[in-house]
């Protein structure tokens, strides 16, 4: 099939990169604008560390406290090896002077680590799960979104979004052990829990749980991204000119359609990982998920606060990624980033 | 679907994997140890540091206690001078000599303030153990001393009953000084701790799993069967009880008690529960109103089915309390108040008309806040004793907090009542009467009683048990008149155990230790 004139592209055709080239001053607006986001992040990752240590001391009850028997010269002893007898504010100064220097400080409830040790050992295993499930989620749901569109209001549109309904409104506390009683004690296919060094059997029901409920979230957006499009007039255009309906789907709709899932991905890669919490519990994950509950139970200061800290760091550069990611596929936005 | 064949066969290969080594055991474990150094690990992970360190002393496979590492022991006439006998050859699991000066060391470590030790206080009625902890002396001037390689001397201030009991502990077991010199905080991980019990640390990945192979130095290795025991941490008991199912897990120390009726249907033989020493009671706060009044102690008290609860509520089969201390400490006979053989109609009754005359009536109800903490079982109970106090005429508003904001607020004296547990580290009345005297860490209800605590002290001193425990008796049951807590129930151990897992009997020190363990062919 012969690949029409390309004189006929309208310019708000969906910015694709292979679109006409882009004026030299456009890289340096992005390099300006995420150096700016970039400088904005500091302060913002400031205020989060603040908020957080004054919020954790706050809260009632201690580090030592959930050892109900501790006798008051040893619990004494125990704060002051720690540092805790120090005035508050003072406390706040040494651990901001830590944590520039990138010491996160000894965890208080696995005292043979350090923050930054644990979050090492943590975070890959969160993250491989987060993106694994994410990219199922990306891979089946936007199928679903994009072919649910194409057969709009027929039975398979019903289906998958009634189906994608369902897995938004069941949250996964709930599917998480029906996977692993059905799958693992029922069928005994696969692991009921453990991580195993992250082998492939123990992290497929853990995957399907984290998948669940954003390959719903992504089809509706694929989906609803797809109807919008399919009736804009640079698609009416398209085909008048006489393109098969493929191309015009292929070449012309996906583009635009994916934008408002671009920039729901960002965040939501940063959810689940930290959503993930749930998980790590239900299927036994070593995940930073876990550390992060136990460390809020036990008054854990340096080990919540070092989760926060990576947490809201990783928050503003995937949100950033997912900024620039919008601007390389809509011209509009990129105009706006000047 | 290469992923999903992938998935397939990895989970064959694991069932293969976990069907062929069958030297492994696999226990779960309630929580990731705080640590692996035995003088910071809280007692939450007691079964992991008693396969790894021995002390002086030790348990057999029913909780008695045995020689450990000292062989023998002479103790002076006045209680006072404690001298261990080594076992000869005795060894680090790296092969090296254990001497007397070793033991030296580690007791002095425990009590410097500064190391972050927990246990100290078990060891106060050494000679200046308790001004060393605070800061006063140096820790050379603890009463213990190296007499030659193999003596190892103990001196007291004050008579300790129980010094053999705690000396059990891990805590006292003998530490590398030379190790943790080199390593500082973290002389505890694989590669670097040498232990002296049954088992050496082989792996710890945290929050995944801790792997414990046998110590061939151990003065009892030739008895062990079981060469390998990985432990996993599981914080959600319903997870745990899956992998139970699933075979992945062989030994649980607890199950969900929702499950109980379930389990005893369909795991017949594998379900092992008997009395602890433990107590679960309601603390009143005795220093102010409502129950500053005993009256209204007593009617709270006195209210309570302690049947109905039992069998009701804690499914699991726990014996009822009526004193603080458990029925199943050895040589005691815990003095039951009056009330219990009373009829309930009468007690109620009773209750009302005490409530009455300490003010309390229709139109001015009793109303105060009970405070309870985390698992789900405890809030069954709340809205039991709620249910019941309401019969006589009291509002009782429920607070529902984790461990740490509970254990804050009952330290502080920041409460009205509060649901509270004790188990003791030893088998004798004397930390469960602790709650009540005046002073001591564990009395939330700031209960104040200058005779009992008289008494306390004069059976401190006695040397001879049954003497001892008499005064013991005589000051519970003076306490327990003033009604300043109310007992519940007395704990449980509850295990889990595959039906080929065999090798120790159920006791109430709850000890489980993986080198008596072995596995039957089924």
């Amino acid at each position: 099939m012969a690949e029409p004139s390309q004189g006929w592209r309208l310019p708000e055709e969906g910015g694709r990169r292979t679109a006409s080239p882009e004026p030299p001053c456009y890289a340096r607006a992005m390099l300006a604008f995420t150096l700016r986001r970039l400088a904005v992040a500091i302060p913002t990752l400031l205020a989060i560390a603040t908020a957080s240590f004054f919020l954790m001391r706050a809260a009632p009850g201690g580090p030592f406290d959930t050892e109900a028997d501790l006798d008051p010269v040893v619990l004494e002893n125990l704060y002051r090896a720690y540092g805790l007898d120090q005035p508050l504010l003072e406390q706040y100064w040494i651990y901001l002077a830590n944590v520039l220097q990138g010491d996160f400080g000894p965890s208080l409830v696995y005292e043979d680590f350090n923050v930054t040790e644990l979050i090492a050992i943590g975070l890959p295993v969160s993250a491989r799960l987060g993106f694994t499930a994410m990219f199922v989620a990306l891979l089946l749901g936007a199928t679903c979104g994009i072919v649910a569109a194409l057969r709009h209001n027929r039975l398979f549109d019903h289906a998958t979004m009634t189906m994608a309904m369902t897995g938004i409104a069941i949250p996964s506390f709930v599917t998480a052990p029906i996977l692993a009683l059905f799958f693992g004690l029922y069928l005994k296919l696969l692991p009921v829990a453990g991580w195993n060094g992250g082998a492939a059997a123990n992290m497929v029901l853990p995957v399907i749980a984290l998948a669940l409920p954003q390959l719903a979230i992504i089809a509706r957006l694929m989906r609803g991204g797809m109807l919008e499009v399919l009736r804009a007039n640079f698609v009416r255009t398209a085909r008048a000119k006489g393109l098969p309906e493929r191309q015009v789907v292929i070449n012309h709709v996906l583009q635009s359609a994916a934008v408002p899932l671009v920039g729901y991905l960002g965040p939501a890669l940063a959810g689940i990982m930290t959503g993930s919490l749930v998980i790590e519990l239900i299927f036994d994950l070593p995940g930073v998920g876990r550390y992060f509950i136990q460390g809020a139970l036990n008054r854990d200061y340096p080990l919540v606060m070092g989760i926060v800290i990576v947490y809201g760091t990783l928050i503003i550069l995937l949100n950033l990624l997912s900024d620039l990611a919008y601007a390389a596929l809509d011209p509009r936005v990129r105009r706006t980033y000047r | 679907m290469p992923a999903f064949r992938n998935a397939l066969l990895a989970s064959a290969s694991l069932l293969l994997v976990s069907a062929g080594a069958a030297d492994t055991l696999r226990r779960g474990a309630v929580a990731e140890p705080n640590s692996l150094d035995p003088q910071v690990v809280s007692g939450a992970s007691s079964t992991i540091m008693r396969d790894l360190f021995t002390g002086l002393t030790s348990y057999d496979s029913a909780g008695r206690l045995i020689p450990g590492a000292a062989e023998s022991w002479e103790i002076s006439e006045d209680g006072l001078t404690y001298r261990f006998r080594l076992r000869e050859n005795l060894k680090w699991s790296d092969g090296s000599p254990i001497a007397a000066k070793d033991f030296v060391y580690t007791l002095r470590r425990l009590l410097t303030p500064g190391n972050r030790t927990r246990f100290g206080s078990f060891f106060y009625s050494i000679r200046n153990g308790r001004r060393i902890m605070s800061g006063e002396l140096d820790p050379t001037e603890l009463g213990v001393r190296a007499e030659d390689e193999r003596t190892f001397v103990i001196e007291l201030q004050r008579p300790d009953p129980t010094l053999l009991e705690k000396l059990s502990n891990y805590a006292a077991a003998a530490m590398p000084q030379a190790v943790i010199e080199e390593h500082g905080r973290r002389w505890s991980r694989p590669g670097r701790v040498v232990t002296t019990g049954p088992y050496r640390l082989a792996e710890w990945v945290p929050q995944s799993y801790l792997k414990l192979e046998k110590n061939p130095h151990f003065y009892g290795a030739d008895d062990i069967e079981i060469e390998t025991v990985q432990y996993f941490p599981t914080t959600n008991a319903e997870t745990a009880m899956r992998r139970f199912l699933a075979g992945d897990l062989e030994f649980l120390l607890t199950f969900p008690s929702d499950r109980m009726e379930w389990i005893e249907e369909n795991l017949p033989g594998q379900l092992k529960i008997w009395p602890a020493l433990g107590i679960s009671y309601i603390t009143f706060n005795n220093r102010k109103p409502p129950f500053d009044d005993v009256r209204v102690r007593r009617a709270l008290t006195i209210a309570v089915d302690r049947q109905q609860i039992a069998e009701r509520i804690m499914v699991v089969g726990v014996p009822v309390a009526y004193t603080m201390t458990p029925s199943v400490v050895s040589n005691y006979d815990n003095p039951v108040p009056d009330y219990a053989r009373q009829p309930m109609p009468d007690r109620l009754a009773e209750a009302r008309s005490l409530l009455e005359a300490a003010g309390y009536g229709p139109d001015r109800p009793l109303t105060f806040e009970l405070r309870y903490e985390p698992p789900e079982e405890n809030r069954r109970l709340a809205i039991a004793l709620q249910a019941i106090w309401r019969d006589i005429g009291v509002n009782t508003e429920l607070l529902f907090t984790d461990f740490g904001t509970l254990y804050r607020s009952v330290r502080t004296g920041d409460y009205t009542a509060a649901r509270f547990t004790w188990f003791s580290p030893t088998d004798s009345p004397e930390t469960f009467l602790f709650i009540l005297e005046s002073g001591s860490t564990t009395n939330y209800s700031g209960y104040h009683n200058a005779e009992f605590n008289r008494l306390i002290t004069v059976a401190e001193a006695q040397l001879d048990r049954d003497a001892r425990l008499a005064t013991y008796r005589k000051a519970e049951a003076m306490a327990l008149a003033d009604y300043p807590v109310m007992p519940l129930y007395f704990m449980v151990h509850r295990n889990l155990v595959a039906p080929d897992i065999r090798g120790y009997t159920p006791n109430s020190r709850g000890m489980t230790a993986t080198r008596y363990l072995h596995r039957v062919k089924q």
